[in-house]
């Protein structure tokens, strides 16, 4: 008896352009519109795409395929969970149950503030749609006290009504104190719903149905967006902030250097900024958490491809179509919009996502001919890319449960979802400098997926094997896989991430460690992470201990139909 | 916009659309060797 007889779910993917789509709207989020643009134009413009493009050819797209492989392979023995697919490459070792167990905990945790910021986008969307049909005489506010302090061309005033929206003015618990008022928890608690039913509705006729409209939606809205502003020639007038300026001030790979009082005294060179190790590592973060390495979602979704169906084309696809999103079209829209309406005092907040996507950007619609059009598409583009990658954090814990207790889909969505909105409780409560949420970014989105990269690249490389990697994207492959992936695997992109990590911990961990004892919000988010990560730990042995049994169980069943055989 | 960031934006936009659209190309144009996937190892 196999052991998928034995009960396990069997679902796959309908088409392999289905696959793609769900896996590239996975990695396609606010980041690829918000956060790269900011991180070109802050480390060194076009001096930022060498180490970019070379962090992506040695890490991410290496890493992406071998993630795509130990899906495949772990689908192919019937496991569509982390600690499955994990076990199955190990060799059937408990250990590596467990750090998949762990590795499933950066999905979960994420999701819980990723549905959060959904719901800003939701709603910025909403209010610019209200906007759109006051000629109609149907327009809505859904903030008409909020909104009522705007005015244009200040960004004071857009920086407080988002102060005031997300209740970092209003302090911790300000939203739960005005719940009937407050759109914005009803709106979270409906972008959970919206993500737990479309994982409920399955593989094919959830997932790869939704993304198979969302993922090209958000591209026509980001080309619609980017038409926008590229026709607006100089809005202001003011010499230097135009279209060509704007798309200047992000990518000329030569900066100007500035004296005390802003003269300007010389300029930075390319080599200048190539010989500045906080450029790679920005560049490999950026491109490391774009791909979503090490967030369960390749894996999980490999999975569920067909045992000769196409891996490596596909792995290629959705990395190239996350690229084409992050580079070529977040990298025409944001920045250049900002810069044409207010010039390099617009710079401040380039690294910063929020402040680029809720308060700059808002202000440039404010200013900007049918900018209520623009703004809806904007905002429905984020909203989007946000709710695509928000199901593929959902997916691999729900597998999870399936998996470790044997319970039907829709008793694993309701578990998760429990779990998932006691951690979203969590973010909305502690909004002061949206604590909560930092925290758990610091250490889900930043920390755990370098640790567990590594760690996976130790299970693929030398426990699993390189060439077994090999084997299995070359299984059904549309291309020739190259023959140097295993190598670089094994002995570039595992050194490469090391040196990276190191210097990350270097950059970041003392400062953040010493805040911990000041701030209770980081204090209870920490508390919940722990409780989480056990929880996960004891969900990963149980589930380790009764493959072990059924693989002992259809061992024995084999024996013994052998023995009958032969006599 | 200087010319080296005419450059390094046409090198990293035509990269990544060209990747793309080649991907793209290999998927339609490439038949699938599909199977039931009904065994197990």
């Amino acid at each position: 008896m196999s052991r998928r007889d034995q009960g396990r779910e069997k679902e796959h993917w309908g088409s392999s352009v289905g696959v793609v789509l769900a896996v590239a709207g996975g990695a396609i989020g606010l980041g690829n519109f918000l956060r790269f643009p900011g991180q070109v134009a802050t480390y060194g413009g076009g001096a930022f795409m060498i180490p970019y493009f070379v962090s992506m050819l040695i890490v991410a797209l290496p890493l992406a395929l071998s993630e795509w492989a130990l899906g495949r392979n772990g689908g192919r023995r019937g496991y569509h969970s982390q600690p499955g697919v994990y076990r199955a490459a190990g060799g059937g070792k408990t250990f590596w149950g467990v750090c998949g167990g762990l590795c499933s905990l950066a999905p979960l945790v994420i999701c819980m503030y990723y549905v959060f910021i959904e719901s800003w986008c939701l709603l910025y969307a909403l209010q610019y749609l209200g906007g759109c049909l006051k000629p109609l005489g149907l327009g809505f506010s859904l903030f008409p006290s909020l909104d009522a302090g705007l005015k244009l061309n200040d960004s004071a005033s857009y920086e407080a009504f988002f102060a005031r929206f997300v209740g970092m003015s209003g302090g911790d618990g300000s939203l739960f104190r005005d719940i009937f008022s407050s759109p914005l928890l009803l709106a979270t608690a409906a972008c959970a719903l919206a993500n737990f039913a479309l994982i409920y509705c399955g593989i094919a006729k959830g997932i790869e149905r939704f993304c198979k409209i969302a993922t090209p939606l958000l591209l026509l809205c980001a080309v619609l967006v980017i038409l926008r502003v590229a026709t607006l020639g100089n809005p202001t007038g003011v010499a230097g902030q135009s279209f060509v300026d704007g798309l200047g001030f992000m990518w000329n790979p030569t900066r100007p250097l500035l004296d005390e009082s802003g003269a300007v005294v010389g300029q930075a060179s390319v080599w200048t900024a190539l010989a500045n190790p906080e450029v790679w590592l920005a560049a490999t973060a950026q491109i490391f958490f774009s791909v979503s390495i090490c967030l369960c979602a390749i894996t999980s979704y490999a999975s569920y491809v067909k045992k000769d169906d196409d891996i490596a084309l596909s792995g290629v696809t959705a990395v190239a179509a996350n690229e084409f999103c992050e580079v070529a079209l977040g990298g025409l829209m944001t920045i250049p919009a900002a810069i044409m309406f207010f010039g390099v005092a617009a710079a401040g907040n380039f690294d910063s996502t929020f402040a680029m996507g809720f308060v700059v950007l808002p202000n440039v619609f404010g200013l900007m001919a049918g900018g209520e059009f623009f703004g809806f598409l904007f905002f429905s583009l984020l909203f989007l890319a946000g709710l695509t990658s928000s199901i593929s954090l959902v997916q691999p814990t729900v597998a999870l449960t399936q998996e470790a207790f044997r319970w039907s889909r829709g008793v694993s969505v309701a578990a998760t979802l429990t779990v998932n909105l006691v951690g979203i409780g969590i973010v909305c409560w502690f909004t002061k400098n949206l604590a909560a949420l930092d925290s758990f970014d610091f250490w889900l989105a930043n920390f755990t997926p370098f640790v567990f990269a590594l760690l996976q690249t130790v299970l693929v490389a030398w426990v699993w094997g390189a060439d077994k990697m090999t084997a299995e994207l070359e299984r059904g492959a549309k291309i020739r896989v190259p023959s140097a992936l295993g190598f670089v695997v094994k002995y570039v992109s595992a050194p490469y991430l090391a040196i990276i990590f190191a210097f990350w911990l270097w950059n970041n961990l003392g400062a953040r460690l010493a805040g911990i004892a000041d701030d209770r919000a980081a204090q209870v988010s920490l508390a919940f992470i722990g409780f989480l990560t056990a929880a996960l730990i004891v969900v990963s042995l149980k589930a380790s201990r009764r493959w072990r049994r059924e693989e002992e169980d259809a061992a024995r069943t084999e024996r013994s139909q052998n023995i009958s055989a032969t006599k | 916009m200087t010319i080296g960031g005419w450059i390094s934006m046409t090198l990293a936009i035509g990269a990544t659309t060209g990747l793309l659209s080649w991907c793209c190309w290999k998927i339609t144009t490439t038949p699938d060797v599909t199977s039931d996937a009904t065994d197990d190892e």
